[in-house]
């Protein structure tokens, strides 16, 4: 999906009543969150092992995390305005 | 052969009925709208009543009290047991309920559905039921021309209740105008024969009009006009219990076996039920006369008294039924088994699923993924690794060096056994579904259909790679067998990865994990070229067995990409939305981009 096809999802998400797009906005909170979770399970793995494939593995794992946390950040904004909830973003 | 002789012969004795009298005429399209009323009503609560019905299923037939609440409940809401019988033989083909449970529902769909002499016998015959109609077929037009699929739905339930009752109006208008001209109760039948025949006559128009409701509702005006006496009406309301069951029965002739077990205990319940009713006619009328006296029904008035005592025979039924409930399930699990041979067969899928798509969905996802496990034994035998293998925790990367141990499988003849008829039954359904679906869901068969499809690409393939594998896993040349060890490796890490994935409840996270699983085949295929330059350029391989492994290698590519495409589909029919999925997840250059990134 090209950068033109990714505004034009958001834009359909803002289309969507403000009802709806709440229900956007908590569901996107709850999967970055959840992410997140993941994302620092996969650092304490990181941290445990000394195999150096595993832990290339997991290196790859956690810049895939952090991508898709970061996308779902920049939805969150676009969603909500300017607003970022810093609960969500976090450090990475 | 008794299709081609019926038809013909109802359409010449309507034809003459017509000829011969107005008031007939009336009757008759009283019943042709009351029963294009049942249909529009169906058509709508088709619409949005699937995944509604779905949710409350789920939370309301673990016990069995439940589940004939649930029948009851729907049914008197819906007014069609019909529809509440089709929708449970689609939920249990698709095995979200169990058999006790579907036998529940269809009991109290069978007390659900007198709820209907109720309302005609009380309202419809008290009212001028046709001044009602007008407006709610106007009402009902407006929202069926509206976009939304609800609008939509709620307009076919408005248009349906609207010729209900102007079907209603006919058959009152009828019965009334023949009572000026011709008595019908001299054709009356008293005792025995009586109370054997009309329960006859009950069933022959129930089978006719397909609708117990419909007879019923004929039979309560008949009553109201006096054109028919009390004694006979009650034998008729018993042959149009059993009547209804003629319409299940032949329905699932062609369906699995859970069809033809709920259609049996149907059929058993309606057959004893009519027995008892017809042995104890008279100490049931006795009770309907002592129960009408204490809630205050007239003596005269047959209409409600009928309505009683067609609840009271069946509640009678549902008494009797019940200490048999589990034997009865038993019995029939015994008796329909499904066909198994040795080729598999759709589990889930059936034509009264197709009926309502939030339940065609249902059970189109369940069928994918009764395809998928065997899609992915065979890809695993296919490059000689067990399933239970690849379900341990042992590292597959010691695999590599050894030579593979063969499992000597044919694949053409497992495909034809275990994929090939489910596959085209599958994409028959699905395709059968999509047509039908509204909008918002037929995405979804859409994405089935790709998940099933990417399935057998993946098959294809190892169709293709086995040949050689088999040759060069156990190559004494160790750079080959080290490659085409690899390729084995590759498919059980993604079958061992996709499987885990499975086990995570929430689709939405399933989707996103796909774009690591994804990196990691990315990289996989990188080593794999690195590999193969490297033995081409040190001329460890020579040029045919260079050809071969990268031909195999493409395979490979194929396999598991296509393991992860249908996975992704599979995942994105569970979801109704997944936009916000599509926008979190990564694109494939920043995929190339994590996989090529050296650490």
């Amino acid at each position: 999906m090209n950068r033109k096809k990714l505004l034009k999802k958001l834009q359909s998400l803002l289309d969507k009543p403000d009802g709806a797009r709440k229900k956007d906005i908590k569901k996107l909170d709850k999967v970055v969150k959840e992410l997140k979770q993941k994302q620092k399970r996969l650092e304490q793995r990181l941290e445990d092992t000394q195999d150096e494939k595993e832990r290339s593995r997991l290196i790859k794992e956690i810049e895939v995390i952090k991508l898709q946390r970061r996308k779902g950040i920049d939805a969150h904004r676009h969603l909500k305005g300017e607003h970022i909830d810093e609960s969500i973003a976090g450090p990475d | 052969m008794l299709g081609r002789i019926l038809l013909p012969s109802i359409f010449v004795l309507l034809s003459y009925g017509f000829w011969a009298s107005s008031s007939f005429q009336d009757i008759s399209a009283g019943v042709a709208l009351f029963l294009f009323g049942m249909f529009c009503m169906e058509q709508g609560l088709k619409i949005f009543g699937g995944s509604g019905l779905q949710r409350v299923l789920a939370a309301s037939t673990d016990r069995l009290w439940k589940s004939l609440s649930f029948g009851i409940v729907t049914t008197t809401l819906m007014q069609s047991s019909s529809l509440v019988s089709v929708l449970t033989i689609s939920f249990l083909s698709a095995q979200l309920i169990g058999l006790v449970q579907g036998i529940g529902i269809v009991f109290g769909a069978n007390l659900g559905t007198t709820t209907g002499a109720w309302i005609v016998a009380g309202f419809g015959l008290k009212v001028k039921i046709s001044a009602y109609a007008m407006p709610i077929l106007v009402f009902g037009v407006i929202l069926l021309n509206r976009t939304s699929e609800r609008s939509k739905g709620v307009g076919w339930v408005l248009i349906g209740i609207g010729f209900l009752f102007l079907g209603i109006h006919f058959m009152k208008e009828g019965f009334a105008s023949y009572a000026d001209t011709i008595d019908l109760t001299k054709y009356a039948i008293p005792g025995l024969a009586g109370l054997l025949i009309f329960t006859l006559v009950g069933i022959v128009a129930t089978v006719v009009m397909q609708s117990s409701h419909a007879t019923m509702t004929l039979i309560i005006t008949a009553l109201a006009a006096s054109q028919i006496t009390y004694e006979n009406a009650l034998a008729l309301a018993i042959g149009a219990n059993v009547g209804t069951t003629v319409t299940a029965v032949l329905g699932s002739l062609s369906a699995n076996a859970s069809g033809k077990r709920l259609a049996a205990a149907h059929l058993i319940f309606n057959v004893v039920t009519g027995l008892v009713a017809l042995v104890l006619i008279h100490p049931l009328q006795w009770a309907v006369n002592g129960i009408s006296d204490s809630v205050g029904i007239a003596q005269d008035n047959y209409t409600l008294k009928l309505a009683v005592f067609h609840t009271l025979f069946n509640l009678l039924g549902v008494l009797l039924m019940i200490p048999m409930i589990q034997k009865m399930a038993d019995f029939l699990e015994q008796r329909f088994r499904e066909e198994t041979g040795d080729f598999d067969r759709p589990r889930y899928l059936s034509s009264s699923a197709l009926e309502v798509p939030a339940v065609a969905l249902h059970a189109g996802i369940r069928e994918t993924e009764h395809l998928f496990r065997n899609a992915q034994t065979l890809i695993a035998h296919g490059v000689c690794l067990k399933r239970s293998l690849i379900n341990s925790d042992e590292d597959l990367q010691s695999l590599i060096e050894p030579r593979g141990t063969v499992i000597p499988i044919d694949i053409d003849d497992i495909y034809s056994k275990t994929i090939r008829d489910l596959y085209g039954d599958l994409i028959t359904f699905l395709s059968k579904a999509q047509v039908r679906a509204t909008p918002e869901l037929a995405p979804a068969f859409g994405n089935l259909r790709r998940a099933n499809t990417e399935a057998v690409k993946a098959i294809k393939a190892v169709k293709h790679l086995h040949k050689n594998l088999l040759l060069y896993m156990r190559s004494d040349n160790e750079h080959l067998r080290r490659e085409y060890n690899r390729f084995r490796v590759r498919t059980g890490s993604v079958i061992r990865e996709l499987q885990a994935l499975y086990d995570t409840d929430d689709a939405s996270l399933r989707l996103l994990a796909l774009d690591q699983i994804k990196v990691g085949v990315l990289y996989g295929e990188q080593i794999t070229q690195q590999n193969i330059d490297t033995l081409i350029s040190s001329g460890k391989i020579n040029a045919n067995l260079a050809t071969s492994l990268i031909n195999d290698s493409n395979y490979t590519k194929i396999i598991v990409d296509a393991l992860v495409d249908m996975t992704e589909a599979w995942n994105k029919a569970l979801l109704s939305d997944d936009t916000l999925e599509d926008i979190l997840s990564l694109q494939p250059e920043e995929i190339e981009s994590i996989a090529g990134q050296v650490h």
